[in-house]
């Protein structure tokens, strides 16, 4: 989601510096102004606005994280980095795929509800991407 | 892929923070296209040859 999140802020002018710290808050702040709004108004359902909530709170975090580490200072478009987004969403798109894959047969068998199986699929999509940026930034980048 | 970065950043007097904000890259790019396991694109080999005043061909080394 990080990597989706860096190429769509990606700066087209080299050398230019962005300040990820502030996109992430207002994003963060959007999120949860939309989630508290769907929470508000549409109370029957409360599995969309928890997530964007969530969400929200995440961003917030990640932004705070950036602030600490004083990243915001730092180019926006590194190749390097941009690859490495690329080919972690890339192999974590296809984890999640084979893992969509077991899951189907699982529940031919021993039946799981929907709910589960979204939740399960969610959190290995995240933490397979962040496995693979963890992996593919100490390993070498040839391509 | 060899290249002469660490070199000519030294003839420059060049850090590698300097360097990577005159390209528009993190520093650990640069760490990485020094030890030679990055392999940089052609954008940013030239940028990188263009900061030290040479050609392409005699900064990185195929």
């Amino acid at each position: 989601m990080l990597g989706i999140y860096n190429i769509m802020l990606e700066i087209p002018n080299k050398g230019v510096y962005m300040k990820k710290f502030e996109k992430l808050i207002m994003f963060g702040v959007i999120a949860l102004i939309i989630g508290i709004f769907l929470e508000i108004y549409f109370p029957n359902d409360d599995f969309i606005p928890i997530n964007i909530i969530s969400f929200g709170s995440a961003m917030i975090c990640i932004a705070i994280m950036f602030k600490v580490f004083k990243r915001d200072q730092e180019p926006a478009k590194d190749e390097r980095i941009i690859k490495i987004n690329h080919m972690s969403l890339a192999n974590s798109w296809w984890l999640t795929y084979v893992v969509i894959a077991i899951l189907y047969w699982v529940n031919r068998y021993y039946p799981m509800t929907a709910d589960s199986i979204l939740g399960l699929v969610m959190f290995f999509m995240v933490v397979t991407y962040a496995i693979f940026v963890m992996y593919f930034n100490r390993k070498e980048v040839s391509y | 892929m060899k290249n002469r970065i660490k070199e000519l950043r030294a003839k420059f007097n060049l850090t590698q923070e300097e360097l990577a904000k005159r390209v528009g890259v993190r520093r650990e790019t640069i760490v990485f296209m020094e030890q030679g396991k990055y392999n940089p694109s052609l954008q940013l080999a030239h940028d990188v040859a263009k900061v030290f005043k040479e050609k392409i061909e005699d900064v990185f080394i195929f």
